[in-house]
C-alpha cells in the first residue's frame, strides 16, 4: 500500500506540471499562430478599428512690417459640422444652432436634413466661445473641428501687398500668394487609439510627424510710412476727384520697398465683400502710357549712347512732323533754343522727339529695354505686367517720336520708379523687392533677395549724374515747383499722359493720367517716389502732374525725410 | 528459528534497524523537499502576481500621468491661444489707423499742417489800439450818434413806432 501510495505520490506533481507544461505549449501554439501567423489580418483589423489620424495643423507664418510689428496672423478657430444620419430632430436642431449662430433656420433644416450625405458643415472658423456654446447643447451629430483663420490687425493697411488667404488658409494674393510655401509650414499627424466611444485612450499616441509650422515673413515696409502714404493717396485722389491712384517709395540704392500704397483699398478682413478692382496692386499691374515722366530716359538714352552731348543745345520749332504725325508743345508757340537740361526743365515734347531722333530705333530700343520696359522687374510680388512695349521692327513711322515723350508705350509705376532709381544707382538697375526676411525657428532661411540676379549696369555713372543734376533743375527752376521741400534739395519729373480710348483710335480730351516722380536729398538720394493719380477730374481746373501729383509728392517725402531722420546733405543746405 | 553465527544475527539486525532508520530518514527528505518545492512554487506565484500587479501600478501610473500630461498640454495651447489673440488685440490697437482717428476725433487733436499760426507783434498791436483809442476820442460826438442808430436799438425804436401806429 505504501509503496503505491508513494508511486502516487511521485506521479502527482509530474501529471501538474506535464498538464501545466501542455497549458502553455496549447497557449504558446495559440499565441504564435495569434502573434505570429495571423498577425498581420488581426493588426489591420485592430489598426481599422482602434487607430485614429489626427492632423497637428501647423501654424501659418506671421507677416511683419520692418520694425517687427505684426501685419498678418492666424489664431485658432473652431469650424461646426454634422453628420444628420444621427440627427434625430433636424427642426429643433436648427432652431437651437439658429440663435446662437445667427443663421437662417429653413437653411441649417435643409443641411441637417440629409441623413445620406453624411458630412455636412454648419459654419466654418467661428470663434471658440461661440462654438463652445453650441458644444453645450450637447446635440448628437454636431461635431468641432480647429481650424485656424488668418487675422489681419490694421485692417486696410498694406492691403495690396500682404494680400490674403482663402477659406484653405491658402494664399490668394500678394505676399499670401507669393511666400505660400514658406508661410504654410507642413501639417504634422499622430496617430491615437480610441476606445468603444471614440475617446482617445491615454498613453497611445503614435507621433508619426511634428507639424512644422511656417516661416515668420518681415517686409520691408514700415508701418508708418505706409500709413501716412495711404493716408496721404486717399486724401489727393478724393481731392481730385481721380478714380484711382498709387504711390510707391523705394530705397534707390537697395531696391528696398519702403511704402506701396494704392487707392481704392479694401479692408483685408471682409475682401469678399470689395469690389474686385479695387483688389488690383496697381502699383505693380496697371498698365498706362507714362507722359512727359518718361522723357529723362529719352534724355538718358541720348547722352549714354554718345548720339548727343550732355552740353549740346537744340533749336525747336514749337510743332514738329513725323511720319506725318504733328507733334506740339502745349504751351510754347515760338521757337526756342532749349539745351538736353532744358527740355527736361520746360518738359517740351519737341525737345525730346528730337533727342530721340539722334539714335537709331535699335539703340532707342535697347536703352529702353535696358531701363526695364517691356520687362517684369522681378519684384517678388504676384501679379506683376511687363507693359506694353513693342520692338523696334513692329514701330511705326511716329512711334519713336511718341516713345520718346511718353505715348505709345505702356508702362508699370514700379518699371518707372525702376528707371529712376537706375540714374540715382549711378545707372546701376537695383532689383525691388519687398520681403526682407524670412525666418523660422532654426533662424533665418536664404530665399530670393539673397540669391538674386546680378544688378545690370544700364548707363554709365557720368551720363546718370549728368540726368540727376538735370531733374534736380526740373524741381528748383521747371514743372516741379510744387514739389519742392523747403531744407532739402528735391529731383523729380512730371508727367501728364493723355488717355488713349480703348479699343479705338486716338485719346480722349480731357481725361488724364498725371504723375510724379522724384528723389531726396539732393545729390546723394536716400529715398525715391512714384505718384500716379489716374483720371483727376478737371473741376478745379489744374490737371497736370505739377499740381495734383506733385504736391502729393512733397507731403509723402517730406513727413518720409523727417521721419527716418533723413538730414539734408551739406549742398542741400548750402543752397 | 535463527541460521547463522551469533555474529551474524547481530549483523543482521543492525541491517534491518539501519533500513528502518534509513527509511524514515527518507521520507523525511522527501517531506522536506516537498515543503520547499511547494514554498517555491507559492513564492513564484506570489513574485509573479506582485510582478503583475506592479506592472499594472505601473501602467495605471503611467495612463495618469498621460492624462496629467494631456491636461497641462491643453492648458498651455489654451494659454497659447490667449496669448496669440491678446498678441492680435495688441496689434489692433497700435494700428497707426485707430491711434490717428483717437487723436482726431476722441482727443481733438489735428495735423501740424492743418493749424495756420499766425505771428503777432504785440507792440505793434498795443500802438495800433492807443491810435485808435485817441481817434475815438477826438470823434465822440458824431460816432455816439451813429452807434446809437445803427446799434439794436434802432431797431426796436422802429418796432415800437410801428405797432403804435399799426395795432
Amino acid at each position: 500500500m505504501g509503496i503505491i501510495r508513494r508511486a502516487k505520490d511521485e506521479f502527482r506533481p509530474i501529471c501538474i506540471f506535464l498538464v501545466i507544461i501542455l497549458f502553455f505549449l496549447i497557449l504558446s501554439y495559440r499565441l504564435i499562430n495569434l502573434q505570429v501567423l495571423d498577425a498581420q489580418e488581426y493588426v489591420d483589423s485592430a489598426t481599422n478599428q482602434h487607430d485614429r489620424d489626427y492632423n497637428l495643423f501647423a501654424q501659418r507664418g506671421k507677416i511683419y512690417d520692418k520694425n517687427g510689428k505684426e501685419l498678418a496672423l492666424s489664431l485658432h478657430q473652431v469650424t461646426l459640422f454634422a453628420n444628420p444620419y444621427f440627427v434625430k430632430d433636424p427642426l429643433n436642431y436648427a432652431i437651437k444652432l439658429s440663435e446662437i449662430l445667427n443663421m437662417d433656420v429653413e437653411s441649417l433644416k435643409e443641411k441637417l436634413s440629409r441623413p445620406n450625405s453624411g458630412f455636412e458643415y454648419i459654419t466654418r472658423k467661428i470663434s471658440p466661445e461661440l462654438a463652445n456654446r453650441v458644444m453645450e447643447l450637447n446635440l448628437d451629430g454636431i461635431y468641432s473641428a480647429r481650424e485656424d483663420k488668418r487675422f489681419y490687425p490694421k485692417d486696410s493697411q498694406a492691403c495690396h501687398l500682404i494680400g490674403f488667404v482663402g477659406l484653405d488658409n491658402k494664399g490668394l494674393a500678394g505676399v499670401e500668394l507669393e511666400y505660400e510655401k514658406q508661410l504654410h509650414g507642413v501639417d504634422g499627424k499622430i496617430i491615437a487609439k480610441q476606445d468603444g466611444l471614440g475617446r482617445i485612450v491615454p498613453g497611445t499616441y503614435t507621433l508619426k510627424s511634428d507639424p512644422e509650422d511656417g516661416y515668420d515673413i518681415h517686409l520691408t515696409i514700415d508701418e508708418n510710412i505706409q500709413f501716412y502714404t495711404e493716408s496721404r493717396l486717399k486724401k489727393g485722389v478724393q481731392e481730385a476727384g481721380a478714380k484711382r491712384g498709387t504711390i510707391i517709395i523705394m530705397q534707390p540704392k537697395t531696391g528696398e520697398i519702403l511704402a506701396m500704397a494704392n487707392y481704392p483699398d479694401f479692408d483685408l478682413n471682409g475682401f469678399n465683400l470689395s469690389n474686385s478692382d479695387s483688389l488690383k496692386n496697381l502699383a505693380i499691374s496697371y498698365n498706362f502710357e507714362p507722359g512727359s515722366i518718361l522723357k529723362f530716359v529719352t534724355a538718358s538714352s541720348a547722352i549714354d549712347s554718345g548720339s548727343i552731348s550732355k552740353e549740346m543745345v537744340f533749336h525747336l520749332p514749337p510743332t514738329i512732323k513725323v511720319g506725318g504725325r504733328v507733334i506740339s508743345e502745349p504751351f510754347r508757340h515760338v521757337a526756342k533754343d532749349y539745351s538736353v537740361a532744358d527740355i527736361l526743365i520746360n518738359s517740351a515734347n519737341v525737345g525730346a522727339v528730337i533727342l530721340a531722333q539722334q539714335m537709331s530705333n535699335e539703340v532707342y530700343y535697347n536703352y529702353l529695354y535696358k531701363f526695364g520696359f517691356g520687362q517684369s522687374t522681378g519684384i517678388d510680388l504676384p501679379g506683376e505686367e511687363i507693359g506694353v512695349f513693342n520692338h523696334y521692327t513692329q514701330w511705326s513711322g511716329s512711334s519713336k517720336a511718341t516713345i520718346s515723350f511718353g505715348q505709345g508705350i505702356s508702362v508699370t509705376p514700379i518699371q518707372l520708379l525702376r528707371a529712376l532709381c537706375t540714374i540715382l544707382n549711378d545707372g546701376v538697375a537695383p532689383n525691388p523687392y519687398i520681403v526682407k526676411r524670412i525666418c523660422g525657428k532654426n533662424g533665418d532661411i536664404d530665399y530670393f533677395p539673397k540669391l538674386k540676379i546680378a544688378e545690370k549696369r544700364v548707363i554709365s555713372s557720368e551720363t546718370a549724374e549728368a540726368i540727376k543734376s538735370m531733374l534736380i533743375r526740373v524741381v528748383e527752376e521747371g514743372t516741379g515747383k510744387n514739389a519742392k521741400i523747403e531744407g532739402y534739395k528735391v529731383g523729380g519729373k512730371t508727367g501728364t499722359a493723355q488717355k488713349p480710348i480703348e479699343g479705338g483710335r486716338g485719346y480722349h480730351s480731357g481725361i488724364s493720367i498725371t504723375s510724379f516722380m522724384g528723389f531726396a536729398p539732393g545729390d546723394d538720394p536716400a529715398l525715391a517716389c512714384i505718384v500716379m493719380i489716374d483720371e483727376p477730374s478737371a473741376a478745379n481746373g489744374h490737371v497736370w502732374g505739377s499740381t495734383v501729383a506733385a504736391p502729393i509728392f512733397k507731403d509723402v517725402m517730406s513727413f518720409t525725410l523727417e521721419y527716418l531722420r533723413i538730414p539734408p546733405l551739406t549742398t542741400d543746405i548750402e543752397q | 528459528m535463527v541460521i547463522g553465527t551469533r555474529a551474524e544475527i547481530l549483523l543482521r539486525k543492525r541491517s534491518k534497524r539501519k533500513t528502518k532508520s534509513y527509511l524514515v530518514k527518507q521520507e523525511r527528505v522527501k517531506t522536506e523537499r516537498s515543503i520547499i518545492s511547494l514554498t517555491f512554487f507559492v513564492t513564484s506565484i506570489v513574485l509573479i502576481g506582485l510582478l503583475s500587479f506592479s506592472i499594472i501600478l505601473l501602467n495605471f501610473q503611467v495612463a495618469q500621468n498621460q492624462l496629467i500630461i494631456n491636461e497641462i498640454r491643453e492648458e498651455i495651447n489654451y494659454q497659447s491661444e490667449i496669448k496669440e489673440r491678446l498678441n492680435f488685440r495688441i496689434a489692433q490697437l497700435q494700428s497707426p489707423q485707430r491711434i490717428y482717428e483717437e487723436a482726431v476725433i476722441n482727443l481733438g487733436m489735428s495735423n501740424p499742417d492743418e493749424i495756420n499760426y499766425i505771428n503777432i507783434d504785440t507792440y505793434q498791436l498795443v500802438e495800433q489800439q492807443k491810435s485808435l483809442d485817441e481817434d475815438q476820442d477826438t470823434q465822440v460826438g458824431s460816432s455816439g450818434y451813429e452807434s446809437f442808430f445803427n446799434s439794436e436799438f434802432k431797431e426796436d425804436v422802429y418796432k415800437t413806432i410801428l405797432t403804435l401806429l399799426f395795432p
